[in-house]
């Protein structure tokens, strides 16, 4: 029975049903979210009455939903698991039950973030970021169980990630086959293991941080409470030690994802292999220096505000080195506009102003007018929507031909595309102005607020837009299921790509490879001199006289 | 000596090598993190002097006695598996297992004797930290306890001998366990 | 697979656990504390190291394995010294 299976692609795929369930109930929550904003207290179509102590579940959710039930489980753990082993040329990961393991906690995750919504009093209702006392006392917010189990999805989400961690590193570190060094590695699989490395290193002293906050509401201990001797402030410093590395976690195998299709669709090599690489280790380093930007308001100490803006501009640069490099790769390229490579450049261009809000963001003097208003919503929309939205539709539709042997339709993949980004510009782009009018975040009615009713009117404008991006996936999810079952049957290598997981099958069987193939050449060697192809694919054996030379 | 096929890796690390210490590498974080907040909060809190002075020091002494004899036998265990004596082995494991039960038998009439005396969770930050530090580190005992218990029953069974270096792996966590209590023990206890 | 010949004398080791515990005591009984504290440190980190290097065997490995040591407590010093300016000094 498939759900038993060790299988890294059946696993891979277990995880993208889970991600995209969620991704519905997040759209759901944003709905009734944005519903809320524009008309106040009316009834939401399909719904019903959002009720204010409703609504700070909704905004709560959505963001925990959001960031670790619908991109951490697409991006990370489906586009990891499925494509790691066949890139480096290994049968599996290298602890195939560990793996099966590691969803299956997902999954009771999944069951506990969904009890959460049933018990009496509510689903957690603290903010996904669940700031102390707020959420350290069952009273203030009216919500006992619900946070509680909120904590433990959290911890299971946690444990089921470390464990595809473990084996993420290892089978990159140890699985590769032969003549697939570290720097003939996809970059996409770099991406992979740095998100890794920085999601093992930096969940620690959350979990412990978790695991306090856990004891207080439940055990009567007192560490963020400050009647008992607690400190609140120490929960923000915990939570964002992990957060601010996390984001990372979630962007960079996105930023893969993109990194991959570029070339294929430009049919040159991309521009600046190492120069990426070691922007990334710099900015992985970096992004554990620099959490505290979150809370140049929360009353810590004054002298932490200048350091932590510097480190936050400072992490601007290796991303900016990496957007740069993906310009150059398409300069003078010869570009197929594809729906893969659309969402590619779509990702690019979509983080691109998100990268640039987030200077304004990052200087504390500037932070102090916009912090907590909806021009940080709209920057973190920019990078997370590019990173997990984008990225994944890039991915989704690159490799379903890979993972389902099937073809995805082109057409409506395009419509997807252009629905998809004019909708998200008209959602977000607003936002900014709104936020910088003084909006707040998490409010459920503006208009109770004198200076802020001048805003309504954009915001009603956002809400109509978002409900056509919403309506804009319909597109993609008609496209993915009909493909599934009636897409054209796909070759083995239909986009006529370099790396190894082309040279499997589609889908790869049991194993993947019936040879375990021996590398040659870096991935990227499109329009090589070397043959009459435009690819040149990393196990191809080198022509006599190019090995003489070589 | 003790025979096993090993898959070629690239590193020429065993996998299962590598995947622990990724595993403990994030454990330092998890404890690494709670200790720093003790750290901080104490030092910024006036000490906690006289809380500390309710704690059970002999006890607490007895303990880290038992847990550091347990690195030893643990480490046996293994150069049982090296020499091939796999009576050595079964027998380190155990001694391993009674210490960590010993350890954990010693840690619950500890907590019983504090909170007879009303020294519970909710007494005050200090006993916050004093019963999740300590806490957290025990359950993490009993999961090691656990494991060894499993890896003996397989040793008696003799069905061990294809994965022994799993003892290996048992016993880098079953140190690593160890070493925070040789941080908690001074931090707690002599300060 | 480790040592391969080569094995640390773990009776040793152990000896030395135990004496270190035993100075850590005498410390905290017999010194003032503002001087104890930084020998019941030091105690304990060479007592980590011990059973680090010795039991776990971090003396044969490689280095990547030392690395997978070491890098995790350096965040966790970052993370300390931040905090004590928030909580320590308060700012």
């Amino acid at each position: 029975m498939k759900i038993f299976s060790t299988d890294h692609k059946t696993i891979a795929k277990q995880y993208l049903t889970l991600g995209l369930f969620w991704a519905i109930v997040g759209g759901l929550t944003s709905y009734l979210i944005r519903w809320q904003v524009a008309y106040p207290d009316t009834e939401a179509p399909g719904w019903g009455f959002i009720a204010p102590d409703f609504y700070n579940m909704l905004v709560t959710m959505h963001g925990t939903i959001m960031v670790f039930f619908v991109a951490m489980p697409i991006l990370l753990a489906t586009f990891g698991n499925f494509l790691i082993p066949l890139m480096i040329g290994a049968r599996d990961m290298a602890f195939p039950r560990l793996n099966r393991l590691s969803v299956w906690v997902f999954a009771l995750a999944s069951l506990v973030l969904l009890l959460s919504f049933f018990v009496p009093g509510g689903a957690a209702s603290a903010g996904w970021t669940g700031y102390p006392p707020l959420s350290a006392n069952a009273t203030y917010t009216g919500v006992n169980w619900g946070l509680n189990l909120w904590l433990v999805a959290l911890a299971l989400e946690f444990v089921s990630f470390l464990m595809g961690g473990i084996n993420f590193l290892t089978t990159t570190i140890n699985l590769r086959a032969p003549g697939m060094t570290f720097f003939r590695l996809p970059l996409i699989v770099w991406m992979q293991i740095t998100a890794a490395v920085l999601f093992m290193l930096s969940v620690g002293p959350l979990i412990a941080g978790a695991v306090m906050l856990l004891l207080d509401r439940v055990a009567g201990t007192t560490f963020y409470l400050p009647e008992g001797g607690g400190e609140p402030l120490l929960w923000q410093h915990l939570f964002w030690f992990f957060g601010h590395p996390e984001v990372y976690v979630i962007f960079l195998p996105g930023l893969g994802i993109v990194l991959e299709i570029m070339p294929v669709f430009s049919r040159k090599p991309i521009f600046g292999y190492r120069p990426i690489i070691y922007s990334t280790i710099a900015a992985g380093m970096l992004s554990f220096v620099v959490w505290a930007h979150h809370q140049f308001l929360s009353g810590m100490d004054p002298r932490l505000a200048m350091p932590f803006s510097i480190t936050t501009i400072l992490i601007s640069v290796p991303f900016a080195l990496i957007v740069f490099a993906m310009i150059a790769t398409l300069w003078r390229a010869s570009i197929s506009f594809s729906t893969p490579m659309l969402f590619a450049i779509g990702t690019l261009s979509i983080f691109i102003i998100g990268g640039l809000t987030g200077i304004f963001n990052g200087s504390a003097p500037v932070d102090i007018y916009i912090h907590g208003t909806y021009f940080v919503v709209a920057h973190f929309h920019f990078t997370l929507f590019s990173a997990t939205f984008f990225a994944g539709f890039a991915g989704i539709t690159y490799w379903f031909p890979k993972m389902f042997g099937r073809m995805m339709n082109e057409t409506l993949g395009k419509i997807h595309f252009w629905l998809t980004l004019i909708f998200f510009n008209a959602v977000f782009i607003p936002m900014h102005f709104v936020g910088l009018g003084g909006m707040m975040r998490r409010i459920a009615n503006p208009m109770q607020y004198e200076f802020l009713q001048p805003l309504q009117p954009t915001n009603v404008f956002i809400t109509l837009a978002a409900v056509l991006l919403i309506v804009g996936q319909i597109p993609f999810v008609v496209n993915f299921f009909w493909s599934l079952f009636r897409g054209r049957v796909a070759e083995r290598n239909p986009w006529q790509a370099n790396t190894l997981e082309w040279s499997a099958g589609s889908p790869p069987p049991h194993g993947n490879f019936e040879r375990v193939p021996v590398v040659y050449r870096s991935p990227y060697e499109y329009s090589s001199p070397e043959v009459v192809e435009d690819w040149l694919p990393q196990d191809r054996p080198p022509e006599p006289s190019t090995a003489a030379r070589q | 000596m003790a025979t096993r096929t090993e898959t070629l890796t690239s590193t020429g690390i065993p996998s299962g090598k590598v995947g622990v210490w990724w595993f403990l590498a994030s454990e330092i974080t998890v404890f690494g993190g709670l200790i720093a907040c003790y750290i901080v909060v104490r030092l910024g809190s006036g000490g906690w002097g006289e809380a500390t002075t309710h704690l059970n020091f002999s006890l607490a002494l007895a303990n880290t006695f038992v847990l550091l004899t347990s690195s030893l036998t643990m480490v046996l265990a293994f150069a049982g598996v090296q020499d091939g004596s796999p009576k050595g082995l079964r027998i380190s494991l155990l001694l391993t297992i009674l210490l960590g039960l010993i350890f954990l038998a010693i840690k619950a009439f500890e907590y019983a004797g504090e909170i007879r005396e009303g020294f519970t969770p909710a007494a005050g930050i200090f006993w916050s930290f004093y019963y999740g530090m300590t806490g957290l580190h025990a359950l993490h005992v009993l999961a090691g306890v656990a494991v060894n218990s499993i890896l003996l029953i397989e040793a008696l069974g003799d069905i061990l001998r294809p994965n022994e270096h799993r003892v290996e792996l048992a016993g880098l966590y079953w140190h690593f366990v160890d070493i925070v209590w040789i941080f908690l023990f001074p931090l707690l206890y002599l300060t | 697979m480790t040592g391969d010949g080569h094995r640390p004398n773990y009776f040793l080791v152990w000896v030395w656990l135990l004496g270190l515990v035993i100075v850590s005591i005498m410390a905290s009984l017999l010194l003032r504390k503002s001087v104890a504290v930084y020998l019941i440190f030091a105690a304990a980190i060479v007592k980590a190291l011990l059973v680090a290097i010795n039991y776990m065997h971090l003396k044969y490995e490689r280095l990547l394995l030392y690395a997978l040591a070491i890098v995790p407590l350096l965040i966790v010093f970052v993370l300390l010294f931040a905090l004590f300016s928030d909580f320590v000094f308060h700012g």
